[in-house]
Formats: structure tokens, sequence, C-alpha cells
């Protein structure tokens, strides 16, 4: 398995307490570094000061959720640049055209195929940087 | 709730109706001679004011006329007239062609003869029954009755007005709450699906960590035991989409994803799955037959889950025995079909309980879910998909002898007349088909094989950097220049992936990927599309498991391809490095 870009930065917004810590330490095993925020509000004040290279957003938060927060990310000029992949339990057909409506740019179900998710991370790191 | 109002002439049949007939307004007035004197008729005629008619019989005492009351009067007025009536008969006076109706004329008949030009309503008539008087009657009472009886049926329509108001009210309400109780019952499910994703992303996520930490062939390091829970896990995931997916077939919206597989290697894998299972119980697992079955084109996420579900039916009921999955084709009427059987030596069932067996949460018998456990689910979403796949699942048992379930499903399912392939997989995998979805069908001896990659392009240089890259990072690698060559090349080598140009000479990338997905031997193959054009969304639709620019990043090219070539039985086992594999290059 190839590994990540050396720092690609990471940031993970998700309410549940064990796929948040399982996901973070599998990414970090990887070489990223994950910011973690537990629901979507700080989740979109997270995006906007630490200016991650890609969000990991499940749609099933407290305060706002995560169709709300991309949807803000997607508006906010500051952050609409940072790709969001919809990382979520909410596995129907449906719930990914929705969250695709909303701005996602990818959409990934739990449970997690991690090695599957790991390619989708590395297509949308590398799709960007060829792009800046 | 009546969803069929009552007809109209229903409601009036019941109505209670005035005077339906002549006779109902027969009124048995005493009559008088035809050779009588009238003076009689004008003393009863003073007697009783209501008294309107009197009906004039001849000698055998049918009727001979009707002395009506304002007629009769108005002689009586002229001159001499009263003292003249005392002289003579009433046959002087009377009307000699009244009205004369046998009592079962009806009420219309009888309103339309008054009204007719020999008579007036407001003369009487004469009732007779059987030719004989019985009684007279007026216009007037025909009148009010007529009315009554209009009165009624204007009553009788409005009750049928407002009854069919509220059954419609009724059909209102009951088609919102019947769509209300969908929608709630598709919220349900949808929660339930995501209430239990969510542990299960844990124990699948956790598990698959602490499996990159062990040694696999450490002696007590727990790798197996790790290994059976993401299995397990996994498992459960698939009975979970296919419990939710048993109410979409209920809902007619089911989709097959249609494939070509190694049935032998899927019975390979349900055998190890249900291993543990049959252990717990004591019974050894074997299997037959295995020989006698190759590539079969249908579901194979569905084929899997209704051997899972027999095979675990079968250990639950058995114990300290045998059972035993056993497989052979057969043709009949021109379409080969695969029999795989579940056999058992367990407590087997009397032949009412295997009629019942497959339906919803029922159980051979009722103390059964006390002992054996189970939701009593599984043999009735095994016979749907079994039915969905065009096949059939049935079963002989014997009591305390056994069971055998039997699965017959079509070799090749698109035969059956299905749309299978292409379209259901792009209906299936949306927009954005995932490279889950688009996984390869394993090749019979998958194990000791390298992945092959396919690389079509006719840029010479392109080619070979690509094909270069591929080999260096563990593929082998068959190339083409031209599309057409690509197809021929596809066809020979069965390629675990393709990867080509859009722009090319004669047929494009494109239409090459549409080739291959309407290939049945092909249309599994997943094909990465490269291009100076951007044109993400087209080669997705098409059914691409990625679409990349050029210059392509090797390092994405490949991580893509692992995920790709890994067959689903390799995604089932913890992931390991892949040893390198053997170069094929065709020039």
């Amino acid at each position: 398995m190839t590994s990540a870009q050396p720092g690609a930065r990471v940031l993970l917004v998700d309410d549940n307490e064990a796929s948040a810590d399982m996901l973070r330490r599998r990414l970090e095993r990887r070489g990223f570094v994950v910011i973690a925020a537990r629901d979507g509000r700080s989740g979109v004040a997270a995006a906007e000061q630490e200016q991650p290279d890609l969000v990991l957003m499940d749609l099933s938060l407290p305060e706002i959720d995560g169709w709300q927060a991309t949807r803000l990310l997607k508006a906010n000029p500051a952050t609409s640049h940072i790709p969001v992949v919809a990382l979520t339990a909410h596995a129907f057909l449906t719930d990914r055209q929705r969250s695709l409506e909303a701005g996602c740019d990818e959409f990934e179900t739990k449970p997690v195929n991690f090695d599957a998710l790991l390619a989708k991370i590395h297509a949308i790191l590398i799709r960007r940087a060829q792009h800046v | 709730l009546n969803p069929h109002p009552p007809a109209l002439a229903d409601v009036l049949e019941q109505v209670p109706l005035i005077g339906t007939t002549a006779g109902d307004f027969a009124r048995p007035v005493t009559p008088v001679r035809v050779d009588a004197s009238s003076d009689a008729a004008r003393q009863a005629f003073a007697a009783d004011r209501s008294l309107y008619a009197i009906p004039v019989l001849d000698q055998s005492g049918r009727p001979a006329g009707l002395l009506n009351r304002f007629k009769f009067l108005e002689h009586l007025s002229t001159r001499f007239g009263h003292a003249l009536s005392t002289n003579r008969t009433a046959g002087h006076y009377m009307e000699s062609s009244p009205l004369v109706v046998d009592e079962a004329t009806p009420i219309d008949r009888l309103a339309a003869l008054l009204a007719n030009d020999d008579h007036h309503l407001f003369d009487g008539f004469i009732v007779t029954r059987d030719g004989r008087y019985l009684g007279v009657g007026t216009g007037a009472a025909l009148m009010r009755a007529l009315d009554a009886r209009l009165l009624e049926r204007t009553r009788s329509l409005e009750l049928e007005i407002s009854e069919r108001r509220r059954t419609e009210s009724e059909l209102v309400v009951a088609k919102a709450a019947a769509e209300a109780a969908s929608i709630a019952k598709s919220t349900f499910l949808a929660n339930m699906s995501h209430e239990l994703r969510t542990p299960l992303n844990a124990i699948i996520g956790y598990s698959e960590m602490l499996l990159e930490d062990v040694q696999p062939d450490g002696p007590a390091s727990g790798a197996a035991d790790l290994e059976r829970i993401v299995r397990a896990g996994r498992h459960l995931l698939a009975l979970i989409t296919g419990i939710l997916d048993l109410s979409k077939v209920e809902a007619g919206r089911m989709e097959l994803d249609v494939e070509t597989f190694d049935l032998a290697s899927v019975m390979r894998g349900t055998i190890e799955t249900s291993r543990p299972l049959a252990l717990a119980r004591g019974n050894s697992l074997s299997v037959e037959g295995l020989e006698h079955v190759g590539n079969v084109t249908s579901d194979r996420t569905k084929v899997q889950q209704v051997l899972l579900n027999l095979l675990s039916n079968a250990c639950k009921f058995t114990e300290q025995g045998t059972v035993t999955l056993r497989a052979r084709t057969e043709r009949v009427s021109g379409c080969e079909w695969a029999v795989i059987e579940v056999a058992d030596t367990g407590v087997g069932m009397t032949p009412e309980q295997c009629g019942r067996v497959f339906q919803e949460f029922i159980q051979a018998d009722p103390t059964t879910t006390r002992r054996y456990g189970g939701t009593g689910l599984g043999l009735a979403i095994s016979q749907r998909l079994c039915h969905l796949m065009r096949g059939t699942l049935t079963v002989e048992s014997e009591l305390g002898r056994g069971s055998v379930f039997t699965v017959r499903l079509p070799v090749m399912l698109g035969e059956a007349g299905e749309s299978a392939g292409a379209t259901d997989r792009v209906r299936a995998t949306d927009a954005l088909p995932s490279v889950e979805a688009t996984r390869p069908a394993p090749a019979a001896d998958a194990p000791s094989r390298r992945p092959t990659v396919l690389v079509v392009d006719d840029d010479a240089a392109a080619l070979d950097l690509l094909s270069r890259t591929l080999e260096k990072a563990g593929f082998a690698t068959v190339t083409a220049a031209s599309a057409e060559e690509g197809l021929d090349l596809a066809r020979a080598v069965r390629p675990d992936a393709l990867i080509s140009d859009v722009l090319l000479p004669g047929m494009t990338g494109w239409n090459l990927l549409q080739a291959f997905k309407a290939e049945p031997s092909l249309q599994e193959i997943p094909v990465v599309v490269l291009s100076v054009i951007e044109n993400r969304r087209r080669s997705l639709a098409l059914g691409a498991v990625e679409h990349l620019t050029k210059p392509v990043v090797s390092d994405l090219l490949v991580t893509l391809l692992k995920v790709a070539t890994s067959s689903t039985r390799g995604a089932d086992e913890p992931a390991r490095a892949p040893s390198p594999p053997r170069v094929r290059v065709a020039s």
C-alpha cells in the first residue's frame, strides 16, 4: 500500500467517538496529520482556521449536520476549494445523491472500506496537486 | 371503510315507496248500481266531504262508470237539478268511460294514463282486481304519492351523495395514512441501517487495525481470530444490506448486480465462513461436485447470501451430524441450470412444516426460536432472492432424518430475457461507480495469478512508459495501439483491468469502454480512462472506475489499479503486500 503524501492534513468531522478515534489512528499510521472536530459547527470553523487539504465529513452531526456544514464550506471563499468526502452510515442511493447535491466531492459509506477510502483520498489530493 | 359505494338503483330499492301501484290508491267506496236512484249518490257526497268519486257498477258487478263529485254537483245545481236527481238513475249522471285499471298497474303507467287526452288528471279512476271492482282512486292522491316518492328519491340521492363524500374523504384520509406509513417505514429502514452500520464501522475498523499489528504467522498471534471478526463483521454488513433488500424486493425496487463469476469458489468461500458454526455443534461440513460447475452469470452477492443462509440453517438444526454442499448442472428445455443442494442429517421437518418454512418470520416450530435462535427471515429472503435471479428454492425433508434444500439458478441469467449487465450495473452503482462496486470476479486460479493490465494508447512512448511503471509496481501488462486491437486482445487475455486513452485512431477509448460494458465476459473488468480531455463525468457515466487526466501521476494510478484488481475474496482478507508478479508484455 502506498503511503500518503507526507504530512497531508485531513480534517475529520465525526461525532461518533469510536469511529473518529479509529479513523484518526488509521489515517495517522498512513502518514496523515489528522485534525478532529466533533460537530458540524466546529468542523466548519476548523476548516477555515486550519485550512486542511481535505475534509472527511460525517453527515449526522450535532449543532449543524454534515450536509449543511458542507454547504457552508462550499459557500465560503476561504474554504470552497477544500475537497469534502462524505463519510457516512447513511448508505442509501438517495443519501449519496443528497450529499453530492450539498457539495460533497466524494461519498464513502460506513463501515469504511479503508483501502477504497485511501485510494479516493489519494486521487483527490493528487488531482488537486496537479491543478495548483 | 367501504371502497365501493352502493349504486343508485340499490339505494332506491331499499327506500320504501308510497303507492307504487294503482292498488295502493284504491279507496273502498261503496258503489252504486247503474239503475239505482242518483239520490243515494247525492246523500253519500253530502255525508263525506272528502269523497270525490263513486263507482257505478252494471248488473254483473262490473265497472260501468264513475260519478265525479264536482260534475255531479254541477248537474244538481242546474234548474230543477236537485228535484230531478231523485227521478233519474245514477247511470244518467255517470261518466261512462272512466279510467279503469288493474290494481297491479304501476304508478308511472297510471300517471301517464290519467294525463292522456281521454282523461283528466282530476278525474277519478276505478281500480279492479281480476276485472271486479276493488275501489276508486283520485288524481290528487296520485299526485301526493308521486310527490312523496320524488321526495324519497331526492332524500336517497342526498344520502348517497353524502355517503360518497364521506367515502371519498375516508379514502383521502386512508391514502394519506398509507403514504405516511410508507414514509415512516422507509425512514425506519434508513435509520435502522444507519444505526447498525455505525457500531459495525468500529468493529470492522478496529479489528482491521489490530490485524495490521499482529504477525500473521505467529503461533498465538490471534490473527486468525481477528480475521474471523472482520469476516463476521462484513457478513453482518451483508445481512443488513440483505434485509433492506428484502423490503426493496417487496417494493419492486430490487436491483440485480449481474456479473460472471466462478461458482465453485463462491461455494468454497461459504463453506469456510460456515465452518465455525458447524464445528460449534459438532457437525462435519463437506462439499461435493465442485468440478461440475464453472462460471455462472448471476448476482454473486445474492448467490453467496442464499448459500450462507442455507448452510447456517442446516448447521443450526443439525447436531453431531453432516452438512453437505453439493453442486451439479442440468440442462432443461435448452437452458443450463446450476443446481446446488444443502443437505443435512438434522432434525428434519414434517410435510406440514415444509409447507410453511419459506414464510417470513415462521420457523418450523414455535419453540424453534427459543431453542435455535434466528430471525426466521433467512429462508424467506433466500427464496425471494432465488426467484429474483429467475431460479427456485425448494425443500424436501423427513422428520428425524434431515432436510435437503435445493437451489436452481440459470447459469446465464441474461438468457432468461433479463436486461442483465451494463444497464443494471450503471443503475446499481449510480453516477459515481465506486471501486468497490466494480470489482472483477476472481479467476479460478486467482491465488497464483498476478493481475494483468491491458493498456491501450496510440502514443508508443506513453504506452511504453505506462507499462514499465505498472510492471515495476507489480502488474503484468499487455498493450495495444488501437481500441479495435485492444478489444481483440481483451477477449483473448481477459485482463484484470483496462487502461485506455480516449483519443485513438478509429474507435475512441469511450467506444472501447462501451464495448467492454456490453460484453458479458468483459463487463466486469474495471476500466480506467486516461485522457488529455477533461470529461470525467462522461467516463464515469459509461462505467469507468476512474478518469485521469494526462500527464498521469503513477502513484495514483497504481493505487487505483491495486484496489480495482483486488478481488472480493481478497478484500475479505487482510491487506498484504503483493508478491512480485510475473511480467507479461505483448509486443
